[in-house]
């Protein structure tokens, strides 16, 4: 009885034909050929690739330079004001310096409590255990600037060197018992020779200090904006890439009972707060049984549901899993 | 006797039972045309030669069966209402039965309609859905015991 109602029900049913007319006339049509342009591309990227390669090859500067210009420039010449601080700082030479002795001058003023200010230029001569660009200068008081003894500066006294050994020095003492230098040309301006028994490796280093305290400064500004951007960045792509959906829906869609739809046995029971996608995906894995390359966030914030996609974009089978915020799966739909 | 090399003659002969079975499975007309054509475009440029019309008759419903589970199972699908498609008979023992057979699950249609309108064994339901005998006899029984609660009990389903 039910089997003849029911061949009769579907007999009274006509498929339209043109469905038919559509598949012959899609079957006639003749197969889309391949582009040359798309077959030959690879010829461009090639020759391309030839060309950079040559160049590289016979010009591997060309790539050098580009770096430098394109990244931080390396300028690797000293400033004057470097090249006089590298000399303040290296480490003692010995050295014969066959200068004449008139050809080093050293201009030195001693000043203190007295106004008067004495100038004398004080010929040197510089003898082997000498520091090798150490610059130093005597302040004793009164008439005896110049050290003891013409042209024979002591070890700590009138010894100079400067990176022009022409150059002209004028040293002395402020109020303060402080030593003062006045470089008449630009390679000493802005440095502090030290009194004997100071240190004069101290200050240039102070010196120094300043110079890389700001660009350490500046460094570490810049790395620090440079990870906060990326920290943003990231973050904004995060949270972009978790779209929107509706669990009610799905869940109305797939039939509980149909080929693909799971409702029951899952491995997520136990409970596993979800707090962002990186969870749920990780939780999402428990119950993936598929061969997948990507995988899809979705949130459902009426529901407070997460629902994770694994698929592949060749052919093959995908999953979706929905779990609650407690990390328990509520439905597993497979699809292909 | 059919020539089996005359394509358009075996799709003519078969487009009604396959239809019937696609609708049955997709209840929409739309997605129906849509895997019906799919169908027959894949047998006419199938070079497959075929020995019996029983043979043509099994490949087509497998591939029918192939071609909707793809169908369903597809994002465009999942994410897609289907429409219940309003059908008329001309009797309403007819309709009952047929809107029974329309409400049960997706599984338990498949296996009834093959079962009572393509008159296959349990044997041959199993091979074309790729399951075990003893899946498609529960399938069966379970349809069988939902068709007789929606019918309540008013047809003899054997």
């Amino acid at each position: 009885m039910f089997r003849e109602l029911y061949k009769e029900a579907n007999d009274s049913i006509k498929g339209d034909r043109i469905v038919l007319d559509r598949a012959f006339l899609k079957a006639a049509q003749p197969a889309k050929k391949k582009s040359p342009v798309i077959k030959y591309s690879f010829i461009g990227t090639a020759a391309l690739a030839v060309i950079v390669l040559g160049a590289v090859f016979l010009n591997p500067s060309v790539f050098t330079n580009r770096t430098e210009t394109i990244g931080k420039p390396v300028d690797e010449t000293p400033t004057e004001k470097e090249t006089v601080v590298n000399t303040l700082l290296a480490p003692e030479v010995d050295f014969v310096d066959e200068t004449p002795e008139d050809e080093v001058v050293v201009e030195a003023v001693a000043e203190k409590t007295v106004d008067a200010k004495v100038e004398k230029k004080v010929p040197t001569k510089k003898a082997p255990g000498q520091k090798s660009g150490s610059v130093q200068a005597s302040n004793e008081t009164g008439g005896d600037t110049g050290g003891d003894g013409e042209g024979e500066p002591d070890g700590a006294g009138d010894e100079a060197a400067v990176a022009d050994e022409y150059a002209v020095m004028t040293l002395g003492l402020d109020g303060e018992d402080e030593g003062v230098y006045e470089g008449e040309t630009e390679a000493f301006v802005g440095f502090t020779l030290r009194r004997p028994g100071g240190d004069a490796e101290e200050e240039a280093t102070e010196e120094v200090t300043e110079e890389a305290t700001e660009e350490i400064t500046e460094e570490l500004t810049e790395e620090v904006t440079e990870e906060m951007t990326e920290e943003e960045t990231a973050k904004e792509t995060t949270e972009a890439e978790v779209g929107v959906f509706s669990y009610m829906y799905d869940k109305s869609v797939y039939e509980a009972g149909e080929w693909g739809v799971v409702t029951e046995g899952f491995a997520n029971t136990d409970i596993s707060p979800i707090m962002n996608s990186a969870d749920a995906i990780e939780r999402a894995k428990n119950e993936c049984t598929v061969e997948y390359t990507r995988t899809t966030v979705f949130r459902d914030n009426i529901e407070d549901m997460w629902l994770v996609n694994f698929g592949t974009d060749a052919l093959g089978g995908d999953q979706s899993v929905y779990m609650n915020s407690d990390g328990i799966t509520q439905l597993i739909v497979y699809g292909e | 006797m059919l020539v089996l090399t005359d394509k358009k003659a075996v799709c003519e002969k078969y487009f009604d039972s396959i239809y019937r079975l696609v609708l049955c499975r997709a209840k929409s007309k739309d997605a129906t045309d849509d895997i019906v054509q799919e169908v027959f475009y894949k047998y006419i440029k199938c070079d497959k030669e075929f020995e019996t019309e029983e043979h043509v008759k099994a490949w087509l419903i497998r591939v029918a069966i192939n071609a909707s589970n793809s169908y369903f199972t597809s994002s465009w699908f999942k994410k897609t209402e289907p429409l219940n498609e309003n059908m008329t008979f001309d009797t309403q023992e007819k309709s009952d039965v047929y809107y029974a057979v329309m409400d049960l699950p997706q599984k338990y249609r498949t296996v009834i309609h093959l079962f009572y309108y393509e008159d296959l064994p349990v044997a041959k339901i199993a091979q074309y859905l790729g399951s075990n005998e003893s899946t498609v006899k529960s399938q069966l029984k379970r349809g069988r015991e939902m068709l007789a609660a929606k019918l309540k009990g008013e047809y003899d389903y054997v």
